[in-house]
């Protein structure tokens, strides 16, 4: 399914609801194939959204997000059931994106938010008024300029814009699946908004767009 | 200056004070427009194909797919199973001839039985008719020996 700028998904949450959650979660525990299959139904999408944009190939993405679930299925009567199911699901995801980066050794380039002015002094791009994209640039260019914008950013402002901003998952769920604390969670997120803003500015600088 | 420190805290993730996670709290409200988008993005879903060689390798690493639901097959083998039983019923109520055992004493004994009563319906029966056996007849008494001399 695509689902465009524009069309508003704050509301959106494919998935399963924390009820059906624990339900599936006894039967997937006793190796239920048909109740695990629910499971891959109702997060398949998400997981390889996640993974196709951390990893940024489609057939590299496809396996990942096999992976994801095979080890999700082999694991599952030791998930404690203390996170949900997604926020469990999303971990593995992480976990399997990163050993696949460090195996390919991929470096991702990431933009410098800090710029020269003229006169030699460092600007620094704190926003502090609302920032409103869509009013200059049309909905392809942003999906473009989007795409771009994670393409290059460092892995781990990608991994807290995407599981924030894309998936829902709260600032606790992410410091929960990093391992780090929620002030760690909110700085790259910050970083990787301030990121996103700054290729978009950048493009709109350039001429592109009128 | 202070942005230059802010920014510098943000990158090496140092603890932050009270007042910085305010102003961090607050830049993030000020930029939650990149949410709409990110979730602005095509989502692709993977295909049927990928999906049944997932299956395949839950399978193999020993998924116990649930077995059938019998449904509506139920009571169809129930009312099978009737029928049978019935049929079956009704077979063995019914009157067959019972069959002499093909060898042994009893099978001699039934056969001689037979045997018997069959001679004795061609022979013995046939001579206790009544015009066979008596030699006089009311009747032949009322020819006289003219009537009986040939001619």
């Amino acid at each position: 399914m695509s689902v465009y700028l524009g069309a508003t998904r704050l509301d959106y949450h494919p998935g399963l609801d924390s009820q059906t959650d624990q339900a599936l979660i006894e039967q997937c525990r006793k190796r239920d194939f048909e109740a695990f299959g629910k499971v891959v139904d109702a997060y398949q999408s998400r997981v390889y959204g996640f993974v196709k944009r951390m990893v940024r190939d489609s057939e590299d993405a496809l396996d990942v997000t096999q992976e994801v679930f095979i080890r999700a299925f082999q694991a599952f009567d030791r998930f404690d059931g203390r996170s949900s199911l997604r926020t469990w699901l999303f971990r593995i995801a992480h976990n399997l994106c990163i050993d696949r980066s460090r195996r390919t050794k991929r470096q991702v380039e990431s933009v410098s938010l800090i710029t020269q002015t003229e006169d030699g002094d460092t600007a620094y791009d704190i926003p502090d008024v609302r920032w409103n994209p869509e009013e200059t640039l049309i909905q392809e260019e942003l999906i473009q300029l989007t795409e771009q914008a994670l393409a290059t950013m460092s892995e781990k402002l990608r991994t807290v814009l995407l599981m924030h901003d894309s998936e829902d998952l709260s600032y606790e769920e992410i410091a929960q699946i990093l391992a780090v604390p929620v002030g760690t969670v909110k700085s790259r997120l910050f970083l990787a908004r301030n990121h996103l803003k700054a290729t978009i500015e950048a493009y709109r600088k350039e001429g592109n767009i009128s | 200056m202070k942005d230059l420190h802010f920014y510098q805290q943000l990158n090496d993730e140092t603890r932050l004070s009270a007042e910085e996670e305010a102003r961090l709290d607050e830049a993030l409200e000020a930029t939650s427009t990149s949410r709409q988008l990110l979730k602005g993005l095509p989502e692709e879903a993977p295909s049927l194909a990928w999906r049944s060689q997932l299956n395949e390798k839950l399978l193999d690493l020993g998924g116990k797919p649930k077995p059938k639901r019998l449904g509506w097959r139920l009571p169809s083998m129930a009312a099978g199973v009737a029928a049978c039983s019935l049929a079956l019923f009704a077979y063995l109520q019914s009157p067959t001839s019972v069959a002499a055992p093909d060898s042994g004493l009893e099978s001699q004994l039934v056969a001689f039985h037979s045997e018997q009563n069959s001679a004795w319906e061609v022979s013995a029966i046939g001579g206790d008719v009544p015009e066979l056996t008596s030699t006089t007849s009311s009747d032949s008494d009322l020819w006289g020996p003219s009537e009986l001399t040939p001619y």
